[in-house]
């Protein structure tokens, strides 16, 4: 029996051919098209980086003249609205090269939510850690379900106790040279 | 293999190079989620801005003259501050030190010497930082 070795070359090629496809098949599918809860890091990322730098910014003096930033007077006069209006501000700044609610203020991110509590320490009490609320976005107070959040604290420094507190604050906080903590949960709706 | 039909090898050659080519390219499309992520969580996992921020709160700190009144007492009412509160709401050890007799000086500046410790379970940070202070 003579046996055909005639196209030896195409089936090699013919096999070859098969072994490529079934391997970029392969390639293909196992590529991570669907956004898995593990790519949330990278929303997240940008989202925690967004805040720190929101807060660097505030707590920042505006000039070598001025010792007290932004933050620290915000804190200082307990001004919650003026806080949430300038917090926003900078949270919804976009670079202008995507879509636009408010092209003239580049306002472009209406989505970003949160809400801010300073947390202090006693030491006249039971020099333990407290708290109090320190204003929302304009959906931020709404805890009956929503995304899951991120943390960004920053310490600000404060020289004395703030004033128009509630009482309730007013009657535990020290009034003295303090380091308390900002705490901003961010989420997107 | 005497009728060996040797003809359209371009044909065949272009087939493998067009096939080989999109395999690199699934090949880098598999990989491109893949390094967003892992960057991501670098950068998560890296307390950068909570180090950053305790070395903006202590420098000013640091750069205080030695005979200021009452600077062992506002230096540690501020360590056990930040103590408390990193360790509640940052779930992070910290600590720091400052050396004002450090000896360095050049024409214009002393050094001071700020150490910070920082350490939340994963990242273990220690640094010295000269503090400059105008002679």
């Amino acid at each position: 029996m003579v046996m055909n070795d005639e196209g030896q070359l195409y089936t090699i090629e013919g096999i070859t051919a098969g072994i490529i496809m079934l391997l970029t098949a392969y390639v293909v599918f196992s590529t991570g098209f669907v956004f898995t809860p593990g790519d949330a890091h990278i929303a997240d990322m940008q989202l925690q980086q967004l805040g720190y730098d929101a807060l660097l910014v505030m707590d920042t003096p505006g000039s070598i003249e001025d010792d007290k930033s932004r933050l620290q007077e915000l804190i200082m006069t307990n001004d919650q609205a003026a806080f949430k209006d300038e917090f926003n501000m900078l949270l919804q700044k976009g670079t202008g090269t995507t879509y636009m609610d408010d092209p003239a203020g580049f306002i472009i991110d209406e989505r970003t939510q949160w809400n801010a509590t300073i947390y202090y320490r006693d030491t006249d009490h039971d020099n333990l850690l407290h708290s109090y609320a320190f204003g929302n976005s304009t959906r931020g107070g709404e805890f009956v379900t929503r995304e899951p959040e991120i943390s960004v604290t920053r310490y600000v420094h404060l020289s004395g106790e703030p004033s128009y507190l509630p009482v309730d604050v007013r009657n535990i906080m020290d009034n003295r040279e303090q380091m308390v903590l900002l705490e901003v949960l961010l989420w997107r709706a | 293999m005497e009728s060996l039909d040797d003809e359209g090898q371009w044909i065949v050659l272009m087939g493998v190079v067009v096939a080989t080519g999109m395999f690199i390219l699934a090949i880098i499309i598999n990989q491109a989620p893949m390094v967003g992520q892992s960057t991501a969580e670098a950068v998560l996992e890296f307390p950068k801005n909570e180090i950053q921020d305790i070395r903006y709160h202590l420098a000013p700190i640091a750069q205080l003259d030695a005979n200021t009144t009452g600077l062992i007492d506002k230096e540690n009412k501020m360590r056990a501050d930040m103590q408390a509160l990193s360790m509640a709401r940052n779930n992070a050890v910290m600590d720091f030190d400052i050396d004002r007799n450090t000896g360095f000086e050049d024409l214009f500046y002393q050094y001071n010497r700020l150490d910070i410790h920082y350490n939340n379970g994963v990242t273990t940070y220690d640094e010295e930082y000269s503090v400059p202070v105008r002679l």
